[in-house]
C-alpha cells in the first residue's frame, strides 16, 4: 500500500485538474478522484506497457467521469431520446453586461456536454474523432460543438 | 460579402485544409482573419491552463479507506467461495469415495495427503488435493491481508475459521 500511495502522490493532482474540468464541481471531482485511484488499484494489473502509464491513467480518469455523467444523466433526464439531441439543446446561459470571468470559470459555466468537448480537445489533446468514440456520438457533432464552446468562450473572454 | 462560418472558422484555426474558394476568402477578409486569430488566441490559453490543480484537502485517507473497504469484500468472497467450492467437492468426495479410479500422476504428495492415501481410495485424495489447494490459496490470502492489519480481529478470527473447516474437512475424508 505504500507503493500505491506514492503512485497516488505522485499522480492525483493530474487526475484531479482532469476531473475538476470535466464536473466543474468541487466536490464530484474529488468523489470522482477517490473513484479513479479505487478502479486504478483494482485495474493495475491490466496495464500492459502498451502505452504510458500517465496516458492509461488519464484516460481511466476520462472514462471514470464520463461514466459518472452518463448514469447521473440517465437518471436525471429519461425524457432525452439521443445523445445528439442533447448536445444540441444544451442552453448556453449568457453573461450579465457587467459580468467578468476568467477561462476557468468560462469553461466550468459551458454545459456539460460543450464543456467535456472543450476540455478534452483544447486542453488535453485528444482529437474528435477520439473524443467522438469516448463520448459515442458522431465526429461531426464534437466539432459543431466545439466551435460552439470556443465561439462562446471568446464572446465571454472578451468583455 | 458572406463570411465564413464559424466551423470554417475553427477549421482555420485549429490548421486544417479549407476548400479553395473558402481559403481565398480568408486571404482576402480581414475580418475572418481577425476570427481566426482570436480562435487560435483562445486555443493557446485553454492548451496553457496548468496540466496539474491540487486538491483542497489530503484525500488519500479517503481513498486509502475506500480501497481498505473493497478489499474486505473481496477477501470475504474469496473465502465464501473457498468454502462453498470445498463443500461441493467433499459432496463428491462422500459420494464417489469408494471408487476404482487411480490417482493420476502430478498430485501434489504433501504430508496430509500421504496420510490420506494409506486410509482412503485414490479418488478421495485427489479431490482432497483440489479442496487444500483452494483452502490454502484462502487462508495465504487472509495471512497476507492480516499482517497488514495487524488489530484487525475479524481478519484472525476468519483465519482461525478457515483452519478449523480445513481441518474438519481432512478428518471427514479420512473417515470417509
Amino acid at each position: 500500500m505504500v507503493a500505491f500511495e506514492a503512485l497516488y502522490r505522485r499522480h492525483s493532482s493530474r487526475v484531479h485538474a482532469i476531473c475538476l474540468r470535466l464536473t466543474a464541481d468541487r466536490l464530484r471531482a474529488e468523489e470522482a478522484v477517490q473513484d479513479v485511484f479505487v478502479r486504478l488499484w483494482e485495474r493495475l494489473g491490466s496495464f500492459r506497457g502498451e502505452s504510458a502509464f500517465s496516458s492509461w491513467l488519464h484516460r481511466l480518469a476520462i472514462n471514470t467521469v464520463l461514466q459518472t455523467m452518463r448514469s447521473t444523466r440517465r437518471r436525471e433526464a429519461r425524457v432525452m431520446t439521443s445523445d445528439d439531441a442533447e448536445l444540441e439543446d444544451a442552453p448556453i446561459r449568457a453573461l450579465a453586461v457587467e459580468e467578468r470571468i476568467d477561462l476557468e470559470d468560462a469553461i466550468a459555466r459551458l454545459p456539460q456536454q460543450v464543456r467535456t468537448v472543450v476540455v478534452l480537445h483544447d486542453i488535453e489533446g485528444f482529437t474528435h474523432e477520439e473524443i467522438a468514440l469516448m463520448m459515442s456520438v458522431p465526429p461531426g457533432t464534437i466539432r459543431s460543438q466545439l466551435s460552439r464552446a470556443r465561439k462562446t468562450l471568446s464572446q465571454w473572454l472578451e468583455r | 460579402m458572406t463570411h465564413l462560418t464559424d466551423e470554417l472558422l475553427d477549421r482555420a484555426a485549429d490548421g486544417d485544409t479549407l476548400a479553395e474558394a473558402d481559403a481565398e476568402h480568408l486571404r482576402a477578409c480581414a475580418d475572418c482573419q481577425a476570427n481566426v486569430e482570436r480562435l487560435r488566441a483562445l486555443r493557446g490559453r485553454l492548451a496553457s491552463l496548468p496540466q496539474t490543480v491540487p486538491t483542497e484537502g489530503d484525500l488519500w485517507p479517503k481513498v486509502h479507506g475506500a480501497i481498505r473497504a473493497r478489499r474486505r469484500r473481496r477477501l470475504v468472497f474469496t473465502s465464501s467461495v473457498a468454502l462453498a467450492l470445498a463443500a461441493a467437492l467433499l459432496i463428491a468426495v462422500v459420494r464417489i469415495g469408494n471408487g476404482p479410479d487411480a490417482v493420476p500422476s502430478g498430485v501434489e504428495t504433501s504430508a496430509e495427503l500421504a496420510e490420506l492415501k494409506a486410509v482412503v481410495p485414490p479418488v478421495v485424495v485427489e479431490a482432497m488435493a483440489a479442496n487444500l489447494t483452494i483452502y490454502d490459496a484462502a487462508l495465504r490470502e487472509l495471512e497476507a491481508f492480516a499482517a497488514s492489519e495487524r488489530d484487525n480481529s475479524d481478519v484472525q478470527q476468519r483465519i482461525e475459521e478457515l483452519r478449523r473447516k480445513r481441518a474438519a474437512l481432512l478428518r471427514l475424508a479420512s473417515n470417509s
